[in-house]
């Protein structure tokens, strides 16, 4: 086996919460993505993904703590290094594109100089080459060389967000980490850079980690998807099998929960019932409470993650069982 | 019968900062409501969705064009909040936080039918279990702050069901929700349509959405109706190069990303010139683009493009 691009090892992520309580945000979470990949994270809010994504990167809030976990970028530890070394990973070895990335631009400089200010803190390069590179990157993502020399106001936002996108790719990352990267633009916009996305990457052979509450579009750009609920992994597959055959309830009902645009139209069940409450230790499966498909077993004993198939996980105790729906 | 007319309805808003003139948010449009029917409005921002929600709900009034409910004009209408109730899109912003869910839903009710205040307390609760609020005790000495996004967007729903409306007009209702709980606002709406005569001007960006709500979708692009039709059919067999963008662009597991090579639109920018408003992205562009293009009938469908214009 290759070693993986990622491996993450048994990740924790706490808040502290009012009272002294402590909500525990990420539980426990391991999973590898391999080099070339498109790894996606869906989610409903608060299930952790973006404090797992900020985790890795350690890009986390100054009140969070990672309570315990490893994060290997190849051979490398990330979790050992200083606060100097870390600085020096992010932008040239893993690459971060935030939410709402596009409005994250300083409105006084030009898109150019934004981007040579990435490359010249990393690299003993001149401003002049470190431009030329700015100029191929915006190619690279589908804009005009030109717009070096634009002001983010002049720009719209999907052509904002192409140029974050540049700039994270500047230093050449072996993973670039997406948080919910589309979400604030038009779907027809949304799916150009998505497909942008996805054709650098093959050019390249980076690997993506991507987040998303997103499903159908996840499934579509994704390589392999994970599941997170409450705090960790119910289900990891490839997205094919995502579609044809999800194993976990809160798969199932996740992708249900998005109406289908074509094919016949029916009723969908919603899901009853909000998630538990992350600074209280739960006995059984964190999902039993809102699942259609528990046993008793379920709410008592918490179920152990198995491995149906190579690079894939599941966390239910009846994952063996055909889908009753 | 219910029935409600937009007819060449247009809006301007004076431009602001450096640009000089108006911004045309809503150009001639010209749709119909009637009893128990959904229609869909579906455009990326700036479309002109919200706008026509606001001037159906008199929240603004028409630049030009005329807007009828049951064959009165709309401006003229003396109790159109008993015909016409609004969802908003916030459901954090959209109650006030200062008095208690039962007040936010008795007072309208009150005001709106002169009913005493037992009355209204009543019909309150009806509506909270209408809604799926039970049992109504529990919510009605609440505030807003100690209910969910999903609740208080239940709420706001059941402020519109105590006027005892004949229309809702839910601007995306579900957008700032989760995917699970804004499927459950849906539901809800598809129930209570099921159980009543009402009917619903539902504004969304996205087309699944519209689709599993209203039986008619209006695609609009930059204030113009470029199709109208059966929501099925309109999925189908987009006809509108617009529509046909849209209907590839929008997210679906079961179809393989979309190789979209469209230009992103530009921001808009002042009054709109007279061609079509979408030639600028449109990979049929040709010289008629650049003329005004009338609304084509189409069996049961209308359509406001060249390709149509035989």
């Amino acid at each position: 086996m290759p070693t993986p691009c990622l491996r993450v090892v048994g990740l924790s992520v706490d808040y502290p919460g009012s009272a002294g309580k402590v909500y525990h945000a990420v539980q426990n979470v391991s999973f590898t993505v391999h080099h070339g990949e498109i790894f996606g994270i869906a989610g409903e809010s608060g299930c952790g993904k973006s404090s797992l994504a900020h985790a890795i990167v350690r890009l986390l809030k100054p009140s969070a703590t990672v309570a315990s976990g490893h994060v290997y970028l190849d051979d490398l530890d990330l979790m050992t290094l200083n606060e100097a070394m870390m600085r020096s990973v992010r932008w040239e070895k893993v690459a971060i594109v935030p939410q709402s990335a596009m409005n994250n631009l300083s409105p006084v400089l030009r898109i150019g100089a934004q981007i040579v200010d990435a490359i010249v803190a990393h690299e003993s390069t001149s401003r002049n080459r470190a431009l030329d590179r700015a100029r191929e990157l915006l190619r690279r993502v589908g804009l005009a060389p030109e717009l070096v020399a634009s002001y983010p106001h002049q720009l719209s936002g999907g052509m904002r967000q192409r140029a974050v996108i540049a700039m994270a790719l500047a230093l050449n990352p072996q993973l670039l980490v997406m948080d919910e990267p589309t979400t604030a633009l038009d779907v027809v916009v949304q799916a150009g850079i998505m497909h942008q996305i996805k054709q650098v990457q093959r050019e390249f052979g980076f690997s993506v980690l991507v987040i998303t509450h997103d499903l159908p579009l996840l499934m579509q750009v994704a390589d392999r998807v994970g599941i997170m609920y409450a705090g960790s992994f119910v289900e990891i597959v490839p997205s094919p099998v995502m579609l044809e055959h999800p194993r976990h309830p809160y798969s199932r009902a996740l992708m249900q929960a998005f109406p289908p645009l074509l094919g016949p139209s029916r009723r969908a069940p919603s899901i009853e019932g909000t998630p538990p409450d992350l600074s209280i230790a739960l006995k059984g499966c964190s999902f039993a409470a809102r699942c259609p498909e528990a046993v008793a077993m379920c709410g008592v004993k918490a179920p152990v993650a198995m491995s149906p198939g190579q690079d894939q996980l599941v966390v239910c105790h009846r994952w063996e069982e055909p889908s009753r729906v | 019968m219910f029935k409600l007319e937009l007819d060449r309805v247009t809006k301007r808003y004076p431009a602001r900062g450096m640009h000089r003139g108006s911004i045309l948010s809503v150009d001639q449009v010209s749709l119909q409501i009637h009893q128990n029917q959904s229609i869909a409005l579906v455009g990326e921002s700036g479309s002109g969705k919200t706008t026509i929600a606001r001037l159906v709900t008199r929240l603004e009034r028409p630049s030009s064009g005329l807007i009828r409910v049951n064959q009165q004009r709309l401006e003229d209408h003396s109790g159109l909040p008993r015909l016409v109730q609004m969802i908003f899109q916030d459901p954090f912003s959209s109650l006030n936080p200062h008095y208690p869910i039962g007040y936010s839903l008795e007072r309208p009710a009150e005001l709106l039918h002169r009913i005493s205040r037992r009355e209204a307390a009543a019909r309150a609760a009806e509506a909270l279990t209408l809604v799926g609020l039970t049992p109504a005790e529990n919510y009605l000495d609440k505030h807003a702050h100690q209910l969910s996004g999903g609740q208080r967007q239940r709420v706001n729903i059941a402020r519109a069901l105590v006027a005892r409306p004949q229309l809702i007009v839910a601007d995306e209702p579900t957008s700032m929700l989760d995917v699970s709980v804004g499927l459950g606002i849906l539901n809800l709406l598809l129930d209570l349509k099921e159980r009543s005569e009402i009917s619903y001007l539902f504004i969304t960006h996205n087309l699944a959405a519209a689709r599993y709500v209203s039986e008619r979708i209006v695609v609009l692009y930059r204030g113009i109706v470029v199709e109208d039709g059966p929501s099925f059919d309109v999925i189908n067999h987009p006809l509108h190069p617009y529509t046909q963008l849209l209907v590839e662009s929008t997210p679906d597991a079961h179809k393989a990303l979309p190789r979209i090579t469209v230009p992103d639109a530009q921001e808009m920018v002042g009054a709109s010139d007279a061609g079509c408003p979408f030639r600028a992205r449109c990979p049929h562009r040709r010289a008629q683009c650049e003329e005004p293009v009338a609304l084509q009938q189409r069996e049961k469908r209308e359509v406001r493009c060249v390709l149509y214009d035989h």
